[in-house]
């Protein structure tokens, strides 16, 4: 059982430095997962709320990455942290009380057709790469929809977060209204489901009714493990000192995904409206 | 061709008849049969679709004859246990087409005109309709019971349907064909070949009985209500469907089945019958769903000048499995959360469409845009798809694949090295770190041959592409991105 982060953290005696090494040693993503799901107790990331929570992937000075689809057809492109989601949803299904082993019943709906991760991906994080017959059938468990139009999509997002069934949503949030937003998270918080819209990073500054808001972006790392960075745009019902940053390393030898957490995590600067600004 | 492949070689299991005229057969090497037959186009050879086409083959044959089943024995002319034959009884049938002969020659026409190859055979015994069909001297026969000696002495043993090592015995004893078989003693034919043989050869020529078991046809459930006069008012049409369905419902029951294909039809004057259907992803016979699902569907149906009746068609049925009841009430809340997941994406599947609603088919390819492919959630065969080579899953491929590469400018230092600099959607990025080739080289039987060198890169901001140099062209592509 990984320690709680505050405990570490309030250590004085342990430092930053140790306590990455405990909570790397092995611990898969799922640790952090639970901490998580604890209701936002040790590292307010506010994925234990009933909810949407929104992700914007924005690469670190990536001009053309924030420019709106109105140029040409190529620039505008955007793209989903999908490796980060999809590890959030399978650790998620693994951990107490949220197991997915009825796997008739406990379904994964990826909308739109932008949120399609490959199946490598999926096959990797369901069983943390074991390679075993189990993880290939998780593939099973995933649903792919594909809406002709916005309006189709934003329903059949609207339908998903009714159902009490379903593990988890992950779904394309682009160019969503504000009263659909709100449709959809009260729908959302109905139905209990965990729902992800990865949006584009150029509606960072749409208003949304979402429970939190993230934005996630790739740091310089190595071919074996792949980083990132997440930064906390907006979290309800979570205090001002609550972490904004965090990063994150995915293990990616051997087919296998496994997430750990480094050093900066809960360290993260303490949320106040100037500091929103993400760090070097 | 179709090609199989086992532990030491690929072979062909299945040929057209060109390629069978050019000297390629069932079991031959592929190098050699592509030796004689260079231009022939190739696929992988599925047992489990063969099977499913022959079903569908002698489904369809149940316009000719209401008995028809798939040949059971098991030999086959190709010699791999599935089945090659379909067969139907006749009897009484001929006088609906004039003749035997005409029935067959319709048969002949109907299959040929959807480019399938076949002979066909009808004979007074199946034993004798099986060996003329595939040893005959010509492609559509009709032998009766006064010249089927004469018919059947020139074929040779192996139309008696015998396993190979009784064919290979009487070989070694001289007998060929089954004139000479007939001219031996027959008792002194059970002590040396077996009582296979006998029976056999007894069935060819209607000394003994032979059963076969035919498919069953299931018939579609139909229900229907007819107005006094033709009606616009929506409420009438609706009340009627629901009655229907309750009635349908009751059907159900009494069948222990359940619907997974459901048709509602308007018959309206004046005007073509208009039908919609609904797809259920596992049977069911709860009149609520069925009529959450078929609402919206009755409600934009165009009513034209008035419709004078409606008609209620289960068209795909299933047995449904009993399951254990509380006795308090209330079911198990998996199973309850299960249900809902089942309804959801029912109507999901009627809102949007079938083809909308998908799931993974993983196919044993190395190529990333065939192995990554997507079936309908709801389709017939859906469920019996499986995942292909598991090792294919567990590559390290990234975890966004673009729908098509996008072409790039790239400026590689080293022939066989990862660029150095490349210009994607109007943005240069400059490459850092680089791994690779991996060589990827596309399926040749597939028409387009192409070799793909893929290299992961990472650029300055930290983010993983997978890139590939196509050799042929040497043209940059990006075809994922590690996000």
């Amino acid at each position: 059982m990984v320690p709680s982060l505050r405990s570490l953290l309030s250590n004085p005696r342990l430092k930053l430095k140790t306590a990455t090494q405990i909570l790397s040693q092995g611990h898969a993503f799922s640790d952090f997962s639970n901490a998580v799901g604890d209701r936002d107790r040790h590292v307010h990331l506010g994925l234990g709320d009933q909810g949407i929570h929104e992700w914007f992937y924005q690469p670190e000075g990536s001009g053309g990455y924030l420019r709106a689809p109105n140029i040409s057809t190529s620039l505008g492109a955007w793209y989903p942290p999908l490796t980060l989601l999809a590890g959030l949803v399978f650790s998620w299904g693994r951990s107490a009380g949220n197991t997915l082993t009825n796997r008739d019943s406990k379904k994964i709906l990826f909308i739109g057709r932008k949120c399609w991760p490959t199946f490598q991906l999926l096959a990797g994080m369901a069983g943390g790469g074991t390679g075993a017959q189990a993880d290939v059938e998780s593939l099973q468990q995933c649903v792919f929809i594909h809406p002709r139009n916005d309006a189709e999509r934003f329903w059949s997002i609207g339908e998903a977060l009714r159902c009490r069934g379903l593990a988890a949503i992950i779904a394309d949030g682009s160019r969503i209204p504000q009263v659909v937003s709100r449709r959809l998270q009260l729908a959302a918080e109905s139905g209990g489901t965990l729902a992800f819209l990865a949006r584009p990073p150029w509606e960072q500054r749409e208003p949304s009714w979402a429970a939190s808001r993230w934005r996630v972006g790739p740091l310089r790392s190595s071919e074996a493990s792949m980083q990132w960075e997440i930064e906390r745009i907006r979290g309800r019902q979570q205090g001002q000192d609550a972490p904004r940053h965090f990063t994150l390393a995915c293990e990616v030898l051997s087919g296998s995904c496994t997430f750990n957490l480094s050093a900066r995590v809960g360290r993260g600067t303490v949320g106040t409206k100037e500091s929103s600004a993400r760090t070097a | 061709m179709l090609v199989t492949t086992d532990a030491r070689q690929e072979s062909v299991a299945r040929c057209c008849v060109t390629a069978a005229a050019a000297g390629v057969h069932a079991g031959m090497n592929l190098a050699e049969a592509r030796a004689l037959c260079p231009n022939a186009s190739m696929a992988m050879f599925d047992p489990a679709r063969s099977r499913e086409s022959m079903e569908l083959l002698a489904r369809w044959c149940m316009r000719y004859s209401p008995t028809v089943c798939i040949d059971p024995t098991a030999t086959g002319v190709f010699g791999d246990g599935l089945p090659d034959g379909v067969l139907l009884d006749l009897t009484g049938e001929e006088h609906l087409f004039g003749t035997e002969y005409l029935l067959l020659h319709e048969l002949m026409n109907k299959l040929e005109r959807v480019r399938m190859t076949a002979r066909l055979a009808a004979a007074p015994t199946l034993g004798a309709a099986w060996a003329l069909a595939r040893f005959g001297r010509n492609s559509v026969s009709v032998t009766t019971a006064a010249n089927l000696g004469a018919a059947l002495d020139p074929l040779p043993i192996m139309a008696l349907r015998i396993d190979s090592t009784v064919h290979d015995s009487l070989r070694q004893v001289g007998v060929e064909r089954i004139a000479q078989l007939a001219a031996l003693p027959r008792d002194r034919l059970a002590s040396r070949f077996g009582d296979s043989l006998l029976l056999r050869f007894d069935q060819l020529y209607g000394r003994a009985s032979e059963i076969i078991e035919p498919i069953r046809a299931t018939e579609p459930i139909c229900i229907g209500r007819g107005f006094d006069g033709a009606t616009i008012q929506l409420e009438a049409l609706t009340l009627t469907v629901q009655e229907l369905l309750e009635e349908l419902a009751h059907i159900l029951l009494c069948q222990e089945s359940g619907v997974r294909q459901l048709v509602v039809e308007y018959s309206r004057i004046d005007a073509p019958a208009v039908s919609r259907e609904v797809l259920l992803g596992r049977a069911s016979r709860d009149v609520k769903h069925l009529w959450s699902l078929l609402r919206p569907k009755v409600e934009a149906m165009n009513l034209g000048y008035g419709v004078e009746a409606v008609t209620l068609k289960a068209s795909w049925i299933e047995v449904i499995k009993h399951e254990q009841l509380t006795v308090w009430g209330g079911g198990n809340p998996e199973n309850d959360a299960g249900h809902d997941v089942e309804h959801l994406l029912d109507t999901l599947v009627n809102r949007c469409g079938t083809q909308q609603v998908l799931r993974a088919c993983a196919v044993p390819s190395y190529v990333p845009e065939i192995a990554r492919q997507f079936v309908p959630l709801h389709a017939k065969q859906s469920r019996q798809t499986r995942c292909g080579q598991m090792s294919l899953l567990f590559e390290d491929r990234p975890s966004f694949l673009l729908d098509k590469p996008e072409a790039v400018e790239a400026m590689a230092l080293l022939p066989d090295h990862p660029p150095a600099r490349i210009r994607w959607q109007a943005q240069d990025h400059s490459i850092q770190s680089g791994v690779g080739p991996e060589r990827i080289v596309t399926e040749w039987w597939e028409g387009r041959y192409s070799t793909r060198d893929y290299f992961k890169v990472q650029n300055e901001e930290g983010l993983w592409l997978w890139v590939f140099r196509e050799l042929e062209t040497s043209r940059w592509f990006v075809h994922g991105l590690w996000v």
